[in-house]
């Protein structure tokens, strides 16, 4: 996700909601077993990250969910057009990140992907790269520094753009201005491309995943929480290229069999 | 806005209606771990294409499949964290009860969607901790294709699935983080958690 049409505000923004943040801080705990929980959660400014997720949940059922409702009675074929075009736009930073990575066969197919498309494709309403047998993948410079050892750095939600720790806030600043999009409007002076690009990415994540976000959401005991978790590992992921390695820091995945429980003693 | 957060979510119908099925006795009698995923997604494949099946029987099914593949008791105990040790024998035990049904009922609602997807399996490997992660593919009829691996644990003939990891985000994981969060609102009681699955649970009881 990208922060076209916020530009140099997002600094400011971002520089505004820390300091914010720090007001907002939650109480470290005093029990050492919480406190190993807190630290582990990662989530210092947890109560201003749910008023910002809370209010992300607003907008989209005030808006974006209405939205995507009236854009999913187009048919399938434009719909997959739009999510082509939008993906398409996108390999220029795809294709700097695997560079930056020094992974020099995604980033050929990256570049095959993005001439093949751009081309043949119809300007990218086509997938024709995929019919082909050459698969997408998604890089960013978020995926950059976690490669080369970043830490993600406590959880932050921001209002619009949601999940965005510091690793990955960079990250989508710095996608942004590497974009060669962004300077060509900025150029033309076309300001509205960012912005409308922005939402129709909104609106495409949300109509592909309609129904799978309605039942996470009715499912969910604590939507806030399973996010959190969902999201970082799903970096973590992404950063590996989905190839497998540790899922988390080794002491949360002891999936052990403690035989008989012992009875509370009470803390 | 939760992006990539729910692209790792989606696709989750997917593993659970991959196994959402059953056959009133599983042959599930498998001798190495890929081969006890591989026939439990025989089995939910063949039960999923069944039309004929009354959304009632394919529930019971479902619950059946589900017990032979998964260790419920261990899953549950891993998603209570360090809080099943400080909880009343009583408590963990409604618990797991509600645990139990909230996992059926939560793959329920997805189980009339199965639309042809086909389960491949991969490579296994052992993790540090022994178990086995046995890789598998979703693969629909079209789009993209889903990546899970599935975490093993037992010996031949006894296998149980103790976590199911979709394109790098696992169930478990997932699940105990959320629950963790609902104990600490409640004060570091589970019986907030008690209470908050009762809620979620339909036809509850």
């Amino acid at each position: 996700m990208k922060i076209q049409g916020l530009g140099n505000r997002a600094f400011q923004f971002a520089a505004g909601l820390v300091a914010f943040g720090l007001a907002a801080c939650a109480t470290p705990p005093q029990e050492a077993e919480a406190l190993k929980e807190f630290r582990e959660a990662n989530d210092p400014v947890e109560p201003l990250n749910r008023y910002f997720f809370d209010v992300n949940n607003f907008l989209d059922k005030l808006i974006l969910k209405p939205v995507t409702q009236g854009y999913l009675l187009l048919p399938d074929g434009p719909r997959a057009g739009v999510t082509n075009f939008l993906r398409n736009l996108d390999a220029p930073v795809i294709l700097a990140n695997d560079l930056l990575q020094g992974k020099l066969d995604r980033a050929t197919i990256t570049a095959g992907r993005f001439a093949i498309n751009t081309t043949i494709g119809v300007g990218g309403l086509f997938d024709v790269a995929t019919d082909a047998g050459i698969e997408r993948h998604v890089e960013d410079f978020g995926q950059t520094l976690g490669y080369w050892g970043a830490s993600e750095g406590p959880y932050l939600v921001l209002p619009l753009l949601g999940p965005a720790p510091p690793r990955d806030l960079v990250g989508k600043i710095a996608d942004y201005f590497m974009d060669p999009l962004t300077w060509v409007a900025i150029n033309s002076d076309e300001r509205w491309v960012g912005p409308v690009r922005f939402t129709a990415e909104l609106i495409d994540f949300r109509a592909r995943n309609f129904d799978e976000i309605d039942k996470i959401e009715r499912e969910a005991v604590d939507l806030y929480a399973r996010v959190r978790s969902a999201y970082r590992q799903s970096r973590a992921d992404d950063i590996r290229d989905g190839k497998g390695g540790p899922l988390v820091p080794v002491p949360q995945i002891s999936i052990t069999d403690e035989g008989p429980r012992k009875v509370s003693q009470g803390d | 806005m939760i992006r990539r957060a729910a692209t790792g979510l989606v696709g989750l119908w997917l593993l659970l209606s991959a196994v959402a099925s059953g056959a009133a006795a599983p042959n599930l009698n498998t001798q190495d771990p890929a081969s006890f995923i591989q026939s439990l997604g025989e089995e939910a494949i063949q039960m999923l294409s069944d039309k004929t099946l009354s959304e009632k029987d394919r529930l019971i099914q479902f619950r059946t499949l589900l017990h032979a593949g998964f260790d419920m008791k261990t899953i549950g105990r891993f998603t209570l964290g360090r809080y099943s040790t400080r909880a009343s024998d009583a408590e963990v035990e409604e618990f797991q009860r509600l645990f139990d049904e909230y996992v059926v009922q939560t793959y329920a609602s997805r189980l009339g969607q199965y639309s042809g997807e086909k389960l491949q399996i991969g490579t296994a490997r052992k993790d540090e901790s022994g178990d086995i992660l046995v890789g598998s593919e979703i693969v629909p009829r079209e789009g993209p294709q889903v990546r899970v691996e599935w975490r093993v644990r037992g010996e031949p003939g006894k296998f149980k699935i103790i976590d199911v990891i979709v394109e790098g985000v696992s169930m478990a994981i997932t699940q105990r983080s959320e629950f963790s969060a609902v104990i600490q609102r409640s004060g570091g009681k589970i019986d907030g958690l008690i209470s908050e699955l009762r809620r979620k649970i339909p036809s509850s009881y």
